[in-house]
Order: structure tokens, then sequence, then C-alpha cells
């Protein structure tokens, strides 16, 4: 290391990260607190606690705060229970076709959960829906009724399971398998080894799935609002998108209302770190083969069924209710028609959201991962000052609500001085804001399992660090780049909750379009979307995988 | 308590792991499985355990049966009666040390007063006993190991299988352990079958040696036994260096063999059992070759290639007709290379092997 080089030299890698760290990341944090505690009297902001006082003595917003939380729970609860029982089957037994199976069970995080929300109510709405129409048409009372807050939670929770389930089955694969070995040795049985050493092993995997659970239900907007509104079930989230669409938009309810699902999930998250106490028992050792998969014996044919049910629940008759939906004239009629296949075709409405879609998730994913790259890299490559904070505040995002971040990005630009509030970089920033954190961990994972040495060795060979990145370092984590993009890409093309606070006229992105057909009720139509919106994602997913992913180098 | 396997195989996919293995592990003895990577010693060791199930065969502990391929026997570890140490310890990280080697007594539901004691007594044996109330984790690699062990004596069992148990520790630690392991052996008086592919470990730990190969035992017996009467070359090398010198036998009248090879007589010896006049290989460890002055006409001529000092001794390689010599003497013997030697084997350490030296 020459001494020579200026203190600015030595910091400029990190300029660009430190700058968009704090434009798209920590200014509107801290804009929404201002709002949140200044109340803006006789042209001057001033500090005030009007706003909170106003929303802690209105009723309305108590009940948003119970709904939240409440519904939450239960989905929750529904989620760590499916997820755990699917990641064990999956990391644990000898289920058939288990690598095929688990595939297909993290599918439901594909689905935007306004689909899911919408593909339920034609499953199971009351009158209409089809659950219901068989039961009537048996005889039979018409039971099911997704418009309550346990028909809320039920499908909140299921989709949402995957997540759990790819947490415990992670936790269970890195197990060192001779701890149960041992443990049936010294005289457990079967069961007992499972309930003594297993489960208490994989707790804090299964924890820290159910937390992530939770922050992602008390964040969602689209299915609470489709599923909630005919009963005027509303939860935090639909009182911020009401508060935003009155006239003059009630903001500062809007930033407390965001404060509390701040709050909410600082609780959960603060709440798992005091349980587990810094412990993680995940033991991974170097040595021998996979852990002897647990045999189901005369079981497999009912968990088999269990994996086919929930596969059923979540995909298949939610694609099948859809697909028939879409070709009905209206919804169960029993006649069938190709009539919304062509309205939605000819509407240039259709192409014109699908196209500010694609290209607002193609610009943003890129933005996002070229960021999470450069700061992954700064943290596990170099050994500048400052880098693990920069880190840790890119990463502080991700656990605030969607919604709520989006009000904190809409109050950052709706009086700067530059346009940015009403075109589509607002949505971008946003999207670089809250999601960097999902390709800085990814990519920082698998930085950290190259071996510095093998970059070193790069440069001795007389390298330099640019191309001993492009060269050996990019290619080494190719595939978590790719699997990033995807899965940011994935999330941009169906996001709602800031988009639906962020859209302009000439920005109207297809999630929105959905969600206005919602709106007006014709549901063959949304049906239809629905279905659009999943084709695409999955075509731009696969042929990027085509396209860049067709190598895995590491070992994952 | 004795073990036997009986015609045991074990399968994985289309490789056999195990091929019709057949042995007797000795009561209140340490048998050591030795052996390359990969010849099966740790696959052995786990369907003792029950952790693996073999194809066929039948395995008893005790004179009963806990596997028997015909009738399809095959009781689950935990009704075993036996105690693992697993190379990787398994030691449980969500307990302390005194749950982690308890959990074998109350696996069996026995009364606290009892679990404690037997607890107590466990760490101390293994040097703990302040220990007990640390979580697991916070143990070096070498306080992990003896918490494994004390898990292992924790309670009284017919065997205790050790796979590797040492291989982690540092090379220091590694020889005390052994000597450790080897005193509680005595003072308990357990059966114990120990797998490890060291073969210094393997000579200063067991009572006996079993030496393995592609799933079969190649030799088994006293170290000694093994190490000076190898049954073939493979075993011979697997003990460490060994010179190959073909030679004739020829009778030479009360029961004793001149050894003959085309440089002259290499030593008369009493003739082993069941030894034959005609071609042999001789067997002779480095050590065994003892240098003299060539002017005695003595010996064996060669001159000295290599010489690599040690310290307490130096090894020689000495070039002849009969092929380089590898030749251990002690570090104070004055030898360089280049210099004309002869060698001169000790009678009592040749061993005759069967065949060709190059078969
Ligand atoms: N679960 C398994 N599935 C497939 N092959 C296996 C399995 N376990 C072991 N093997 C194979 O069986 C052979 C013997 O393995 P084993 O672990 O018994 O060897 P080892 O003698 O203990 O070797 P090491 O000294 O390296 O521990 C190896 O070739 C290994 O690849
Ligand atoms: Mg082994």
């Amino acid at each position: 290391m020459r001494n020579s080089s200026s203190a600015l030299a030595r910091h400029l890698p990190h300029l660009p990260a430190v700058l968009i760290v704090t434009v798209t990341m920590l200014l509107p944090l801290a804009v929404l607190i201002i709002y949140g505690f200044t109340s803006f009297e006789d042209g001057q902001r001033t500090v005030s606690l009007k706003p909170l006082a106003r929303v802690l003595t209105d009723s309305i917003y108590w009940q948003a705060l119970g709904n939240t939380v409440g519904i939450s729970l239960l989905a929750t609860l529904v989620a760590t229970v499916l997820g755990t029982a699917l990641g064990w089957l999956f990391g644990r037994t000898d289920l058939p076709k288990a690598t095929l199976l688990e595939q297909l069970a993290t599918l439901p995080i594909f689905i935007p959960p306004f689909v899911g929300a919408v593909a339920w109510t034609l499953l199971a709405a009351p009158r209409i829906g089809a659950f219901n129409v068989g039961l009537r048409n048996l005889g039979l009372p018409e039971v099911l009724d997704i418009y309550t807050p346990g028909g809320m939670a039920w499908v909140i929770g299921i989709y949402l399971a995957p997540y759990v389930m790819m947490m415990v089955a992670g936790a269970l694969r890195s197990m060192d398998p001779s701890l149960e070995e041992a443990a049936r040795v010294s005289g457990l049985d079967g069961v007992r080894t499972a309930t003594r050493i297993t489960l208490p092993l994989i707790a804090p995997a299964i924890l820290s799935g159910a937390v992530l659970a939770f922050t992602i239900a008390i964040g969602l907007f689209g299915t609470p609002v489709v599923l909630g509104w005919a009963k005027q079930i509303l939860l935090l989230t639909s009182r911020i998108w009401i508060a935003a669409q009155a006239v003059p938009p009630d903001y500062a309810a809007m930033a407390i209302l965001a404060i509390y699902l701040i709050a909410l999930s600082l609780i959960a998250n603060g709440l798992q770190r005091w349980l587990l106490g810094g412990r993680s028992f995940v033991t991974v050792t170097g040595k021998g083969f996979r852990p002897h998969a647990i045999a189901l014996g005369r079981t497999r044919g009912p968990c088999l069924a269990l994996v086919g049910f929930y596969l059923l629940l979540t995909v298949a008759a939610p694609l099948a209710i859809l697909i028939a939906a879409c070709l009905s004239t209206y919804t169960w009629s029993g006649r069938f028609t190709l009539g919304n296949v062509a309205e939605i075709a000819g509407s240039a409405d259709v192409w014109d959201t699908l196209k500010n879609s694609i290209w607002i998730s193609v610009v943003s994913a890129s933005i996002t991962l070229v960021l999470g790259l450069e700061i992954a890299w700064l943290a596990n490559r170099t050994k500048l000052r400052g880098r693990r904070l920069l880190e840790t505040l890119a990463l502080v995002p991700v656990s605030v609500p969607g919604i709520a971040f989006g009000v904190g990005v809409m109050f950052l630009w709706l009086h700067a001085p530059i346009d940015v509030y009403g075109t589509a970089w607002v949505i971008i920033l946003a999207f670089v804001g809250r999601f960097t954190a999902y390709a800085i961990r990814p990519i920082g994972a698998s930085l950290m399992q190259v071996h510095p040495e093998l970059e070193e060795s790069a440069r001795v060979a007389g390298y330099g660090w640019l191309r001993t990145l492009i060269h050996i370092t990019l290619p080494l984590i190719r595939p978590s780049i790719v699997a990033s993009w995807i899965l940011l890409f994935s999330i941009f093309m169906t996001e709602l909750s800031m988009v639906v606070l962020l859209y302009s006229a000439n920005t109207r992105t297809f999630s929105v379009l959905s969600f206005e057909t919602w709106s007006t009720g014709i549901f063959s139509v949304l049906a239809g979307l629905s279905i659009l919106q999943l084709l695409v994602g999955a075509s731009i997913m696969l042929f990027v995988r085509r396209l860049f992913g067709s190598r895995a180098l590491s070992n994952s | 308590m004795t073990v036997a396997l009986q015609q045991v195989t074990k399968r994985f996919g289309n490789t056999t792991v195990i091929d019709a293995l057949s042995a007797t592990f000795r009561s209140g003895a340490i048998s050591v499985l030795l052996g390359a990577s990969g010849c099966g010693k740790t696959t052995t060791l786990r369907c003792i355990a029950g952790l693996e199930t073999p194809d066929i065969g039948r395995i008893t502990i005790a004179g009963l049966d806990v596997f028997r391929s015909e009738g399809g026997l095959s009781l689950p570890p935990e009704r075993r009666e036996i105690a693992m140490v697993f190379q990787s310890y398994a030691i449980w990280p969500h307990m302390t040390v005194r749950e982690n080697v308890g959990l074998p007594l109350r696996a069996r539901g026995a009364d606290a007063r009892e679990q404690a004691a037997a607890v107590d007594r466990a760490l101390a044996l293994v040097g703990l006993a302040d220990f007990g109330s640390r979580m697991a984790t916070q143990l070096s690699g070498g306080q992990q190991q003896r918490v494994a062990l004390a898990r292992s004596i924790v309670r009284p069992t017919r065997v205790i299988l050790l796979d590797e148990p040492l291989s982690n520790l540092d090379a220091k630690l590694r020889i005390a352990m052994r000597k450790e392991l080897k005193a509680l052996q005595r003072e308990l008086g357990t059966t114990m079958i120990f797998v490890t592919h060291d073969q210094d470990e393997a000579m200063s730990l067991g009572d006996e040696v079993f030496l393995f190969h592609e799933g079969r035992i190649l030799q088994q017996g006293e170290p000694q036994e093994v190490y000076h009467r190898p049954a073939s070359r493979y075993v011979a090398e697997f003990f460490g260096k060994t010179n190959f010198v073909d030679a004739v036998a020829a009778p030479e009248g009360d029961g004793r063999l001149a050894l003959r090879t085309n440089q002259g007589e290499l030593a008369v010896i009493d003739a082993p059992n069941g030894a034959t006049p005609g071609p042999v290989v001789c067997a002779i460890r480095p050590e065994a070759w003892r240098i003299v002055e060539p002017a005695g006409g003595q010996g064996i001529r060669g001159r000295v290639r290599e010489r690599t000092f040690i310290g307490d001794r130096q090894e020689l390689v000495v070039e002849t007709a009969l092929g380089p010599q590898a030749v251990i003497t002690l570090g104070y013997h004055a030898a360089k290379a280049g210099d004309e030697v002869a060698l001169v084997a000790d009678p009592q350490r040749i061993h005759l092997l069967p065949g060709q030296a190059d078969a």
C-alpha cells in the first residue's frame, strides 16, 4: 500500500454507495419521523405531538392496530406450523420426489399476495366462492367465508409458509447428523430424539422464520384490502391507503400509522433477538454424507397428501380458478367465452401498464443489484472504515414494512425541489431503498464462502483489483447474483403496497391496473390480468435463468 | 463384552463397502480398526451401533443378536446398550455439559440423585469436574472431546464405539489423550472398539488390531504380531517403510534355513512354522539393518545415496545390487552420502512372505 494515495481516493469506492444509501434509505425514514412528530401551522413546521395524539385518541386506529396484530399473529401461526412441517418433511425424511416437491412448494412465494387474494375470493368468498357454490349445489350450508379475520389470516399464512419452510429445511440440512445419532445411541428413541434434540436445535430457525412471516404479514396491503374490504375489516396498511386517498391527504395519520408498523416490526425483531440471545445452533461439519433420511414408513402416504394438499391450496386451485373465471362470461355463469382474453389483449391500458412495470422492474432490479453488490463487497472484501456501518444501515429498510417505507419516500419527494415525485423515478428510488438488503444478504453470504485466497492468488498472479473482481470474484458468486436479480425482479413486477402511494397517471403499473380492476368488481377481467401477470413474471424469470444461470459454479 | 460380526455385507447403491466381514472383538479389550481412508471402518462401526443397516449378516453383542438379516431382526440404536464417541464429538449445543453427559441416564429414567452422582463421577474421570455448568459450546476442542468421552462412560454399557475420537486434536494432546483413554479403559474394564487411520495410534492403544482394506479384514492380531509378522506386502507397507528382498531358502539342518541372495548369503534363520525351501521374499524393516565395515567381507555391499538426519535417528538410503534399501540407524552414527558400507540383517527380524518381491 502506498501512503501517498489521498484520503479521498481511498474512500472513493465508498461514495456512490454512501450517497445512494443516504438518499434512498435514510432520508425517507428521517422525513417520515419528522412528519410524525411535527405539525404544519401558519406556514411553519414545529415539533408537536398533535398527530400522535390524534391517532391515539381515534378508536378506528386502535381497531386497525388490533386487526393488524391479531390477523398477523394468526397468519404467522399458520405459516409456522405449515412451514415447519413442510421443512421437516423435505429436509429430514425420505419423502419421495422431495426435490421436485420442495421446488414446487416455494412457488407460493412467487404468487403475488394480491393475486392469491383474488384467487381465494373466487374460491371461498360468500356466495360467489367456488367452494360455496359447490356446497350450495350439494344442498349443504355455505360454510366458508374468506371475508373474515380467520379467512384473511389463512390466506396470508399459507402464502408465507415457504419462508419458514426454507429456513427450517436449511437448518435441518446443515445440522450435524451425529447430534441425532448420538442421542439414539444414548438411548432416546426416534420420537424423543426429535422433540429433545432436533426441535430445540432448529428452534432458532423456526423463530426466525416466524418473525420474518410476521413482519411480512403486517406490511401486506393487497391481501387485507381485497379480503377485508367487504366487511370493512381494516388494517393499518388499509388505513394508510385510506388516509392517502383523503382530500387533502391526511399526512399526519399516514406518518403515525407507518411509525406504528415500524414499531411492530422492531418489537418482533427485538423479541427474536432477546429470545435467541445471539445463539444459533446450526453446526456445520465438513465431513460425511447427507444425514440419513428418516423413514416415513406407513405415514408416507398421509405426508405426501399433506404436501399435495398444500400445493393444491396455494398453487393449483388458485391457478385453476383464475383460468376458469377468466374464461367465463361473468363469474360462474357457466357459460364460457374468450371475450375477456380479447378485451385484455385489445386494451392499450393493459400493454402500457405492463410496459411500465417491466421497465421499472428491470431498471430497479439492476440498480438494486449493483448497489447490493457494492455494499456486500465493501463490507466483506475491503478494510475501509465504516464499511460494516454502511452495510448495517442498508439492511434497515428491509424490516420497515413496504407501505410505511413508501410513505417516507412519498414525503421526501413530495416537496423536493427536483421533479421526482410523479415520475417513475420515485418508484424506482423506493424499490432500491427498500429492497437492497435482498441483494446484500445472498451476495454477502456467497462472498463469505469464496475464500479470499482465491482472490489474493489472482492479485499475486498480476491482476489488479478490478480484473480480479471481474474475472475471479463475480464468476464465482454468479449463482447468487442471478438468483437475487430474479427475486428482485419478481418482487418489483408485483409490488403494490408502495406503488399504490407513489404512482401517477403516467406511471401506473400493472399491479395498479389490477387493483383498479378489483375495485370495479369485474372479476373475469381481473382474473385474466392476474394470469397475465404470472405469465410475464414466469417467462422473464425463465429467460434470465437460461441466459445467465446455466452454469452454477458454487456448490450451492 | 464380546462383539461379533458374521458375514456382514453392506452396500451403498452398487458399491460394496463391507464385504462378507466376520470378526470377533474381545470382551474387556481395546480392538482397533485400522485402515486407509474409505475402507469401511466407520461403516462397520455404524453397523454395530445400529446407525446403518447391513444388507446381510449377523451381529451379536454379548452373545445377543442385535442384527440378523435372516428373520429381519434389527434393534434400533437405543436398544443396543452401547455408547459411542463420534469424530465430531456430537456435543449437543443447546445443553450444558452436565445435561450432555447425563442424557444416557435420563433417557433410561434413572433417578435424579443417582444421575447426579454418576455424572459427577464421569466428569471427574475425564478431568472436567469443574465444568459441569458450562454450556457445551463454551469448551475447547479437547474439552468437548472429554465431554463426549464422559457421556460414553456415564453408565455401564456393553461396548463403547469410538470413531477417530482423537483426530481433531493437536499432536501433543492426541498422544496425552491416548494414554488417558487406555488408562480409563483399564480402570473400567469396558470393551472398546476404536477406529483410526493412524498406525501409531493403533499400535499404542490396541490390544488387538484389525487391518481393513476395501471392506475386508486383511490381518488381525496383537500390534507387535501384525508389525513384525505381516501377512502380506500391503500389511507390511501399511505399518511403515519395509524393504523387500528376493532370496532362496535352503535347509541348513537342525530346523534352520539359509537365505541366499544373488549377492551372497543374507542370514541363517530359525525356520518359521510352515516355511519350505524355495524362493521367498524377505520383509526387512529399516531398523533391522545394521551397517558394518565393508572391509570385513560380511553382508551386502552398497553405497549411501541419501541421508536424512532426524535427531535421535537418521534415515539412509543405501544403493545395493538388491535395489535401494531404507536403513534407520542411531543419530550419532557417522555416515554420509557416498560412503561405502555393508548391510547385515538381524536374523531374528527377517520375516518371510510367500511369492515374489515384485508380485
Ligand atoms: N451414506 C453413504 N452413501 C454412499 N456411500 C457411502 C456412505 N457412507 C459411506 N460411503 C462410502 O463407503 C466407503 C467407506 O466409508 P467409511 O466412512 O466407512 O470409510 P472409513 O474407513 O471410515 O474412512 P475414513 O478413514 O475416511 O473415515 C467410502 O467409499 C464411502 O464413500
Ligand atoms: Mg471414518
